[in-house]
């Protein structure tokens, strides 16, 4: 976990970057749809799906290192030459992919929340939680990914279609009503959906119990199945 | 000069059809902007005489053929990182033809990419002139153009690959959305708007919409895509020229 926080950490510039990217997702693309909409305060809806979508980012670029050391460098014969039992090798990679999206997220996650009035320290907590808990199933997602990809280009397009699929087909940009009836199941099975949702309800002061249930056992659930790959990978 | 150039065209052309993966991808990526984001954001949105996806759907043509001629810089940061641009050097044409031919390859494969989604928003839309999406097409191949030179430059300028990654998704976040190609400037904060301006993203995205809906295209505009082309080939050239001389690997 030091290993990949280091290596996080080294770059400064790049969590700088990652901010700006936020913040032009949030005050320019966010601001300006919200001008397009009338009926309810747009700019407040899209302003947690922003953050969550930088959380995305940073949780497939531990897929993006792990795949380079895999399928490009060949660093992970040496990785598991480390006196670490497989298990708790994984188990830390993982580990490692949620604190750098939860780091890397945590000003705009502040920015966000600071949008709402009467925060209290409940909302930055419960806030955390949902955002840790959305970034354990995009870094599962992203070692699925890194894992059973050879080839850049399958790694690629594997990254793409997931993303497309977390962020579009989910309620961060419209409400749930809006989807005609063939998509509502693929919404309510993406994880982000609920991650967003609960997001929105505990900076308004509620605490949305089922949907914080749904997305840890849904995040949890990917994150085993993301562990026990990434364990059978790495036995020659 | 001219085998090795088209050569070089050839192969970008060739890595195209070499990757069916990333032609389904960018497909895939397409589709969902139109049919359902497009799609569903219209109903989200309400402002008056306004049809989100009428210019939605030109706008997204754009963010495709940006964000495909942004790919070439991995290939050019994959290749130096794997060793494969020695060998490319090594090839008996010029560096001047072999960065020329780069930039024009990866041009070419943007439009071969974007055409078949171009033909489908041409349908959806009633675009029919021939002369109108020809001329359409052209500006959107000069974009292209230009946004390959500014993605070799950035690769060949940075060597961190996060770093990488994450400054060319800013580039690409930058110019798509401070431009007029997602939305009206009439909706932009004034600030946006003054900035939105120089993008070329946006001289193409009006140029583009006032060919296609029987206009002219403003000279200014098209003036300054073709400086950003300039520009970017030219920082392209020098940068990459920099790096091969000086030696990528030690």
């Amino acid at each position: 976990m030091q290993r990949d926080l280091k290596i996080l950490f080294s770059d400064k510039l790049t969590l700088f970057i990652i901010f700006l990217n936020f913040s032009i997702e949030l005050f320019v693309s966010g601001l300006i749809f919200a001008r397009m909409v009338t009926g309810f305060d747009y700019f407040l809806y899209i302003a947690p799906g922003a953050n969550l979508m930088t959380a995305l980012v940073v949780a497939f670029q531990a897929g993006r290192e792990l795949f380079v050391e895999r399928a490009l460098r060949d660093l992970s014969a040496y990785h598991v030459t480390l006196p670490v039992p497989r298990r708790i090798y994984v188990a830390a990679r993982i580990a490692a992919g949620v604190a750098k999206a939860v780091i890397a997220s945590a000003p705009g996650t502040i920015v966000v929340i600071l949008l709402y009035p009467n925060f209290t320290v409940f909302t930055f907590l419960g806030v955390f939680l949902v955002l840790a808990l959305f970034s354990l199933a995009a870094v599962a997602f992203s070692i699925m990914t890194a894992v059973v990809s050879r080839r850049t280009e399958v790694f690629v397009t594997l990254r793409s279609t997931i993303q497309l699929y977390l962020s579009f087909l989910s309620t961060v940009f419209y409400p749930l009503e809006f989807f005609p009836p063939v998509l509502v199941p693929f919404v309510l099975a993406n994880p982000k959906t609920w991650a967003v949702q609960s997001f929105r309800d505990i900076v308004q002061g509620i605490w949305p119990i089922q949907e914080l249930l749904i997305l840890s056992a849904t995040s949890l659930f990917l994150a085993t199945i993301a562990g026990v790959i990434y364990v059978r990978a790495t036995r020659m | 000069m001219t085998r090795g150039f088209y050569e070089l065209i050839f192969r970008e052309i060739r890595v195209l059809v070499k990757a069916p993966w990333i032609v389904f991808s960018r497909g895939l990526f397409f589709l969902i902007q139109i049919f359902v984001f497009a799609v569903l954001m219209d109903r989200v949105v309400d402002a008056p005489n306004f049809d989100f996806f009428a210019y939605y759907s030109v706008g997204t043509i754009l963010v495709t053929i940006s964000s495909i001629a942004f790919l070439i810089g991995h290939d050019v940061y994959e290749e130096a990182e794997t060793g494969l641009l020695d060998y490319l050097l090594t090839l008996p044409f010029s560096r001047r033809v072999y960065i020329l031919g780069r930039c024009v390859g990866g041009a070419f494969r943007s439009m071969i990419y974007v055409t078949p989604m171009f033909g489908l928003v041409a349908i959806i839309r009633g675009f029919t002139g021939v002369v109108e999406l020809l001329g359409a097409l052209a500006l959107l191949f000069v974009l292209a153009f230009g946004i390959t030179g500014l993605s070799i430059t950035v690769a060949v300028t940075i060597r961190n690959q996060n770093r990488f990654d994450v400054t060319l998704a800013l580039l690409e976040l930058f110019m798509i959305r401070f431009s007029t190609a997602l939305y009206p400037p009439l909706f932009m904060p004034s600030a946006v708007a003054t900035v939105s301006v120089f993008s070329p993203v946006t001289m193409t995205s009006d140029a583009v919409r006032a060919v296609l809906q029987g206009g002219e295209a403003s000279v200014l505009g098209v003036g300054g895509l073709v400086a950003f082309v300039i520009v970017f080939f030219a920082a392209s050239t020098a940068f990459y020229f920099k790096r091969i001389e000086g030696g990528y690997f030690h």
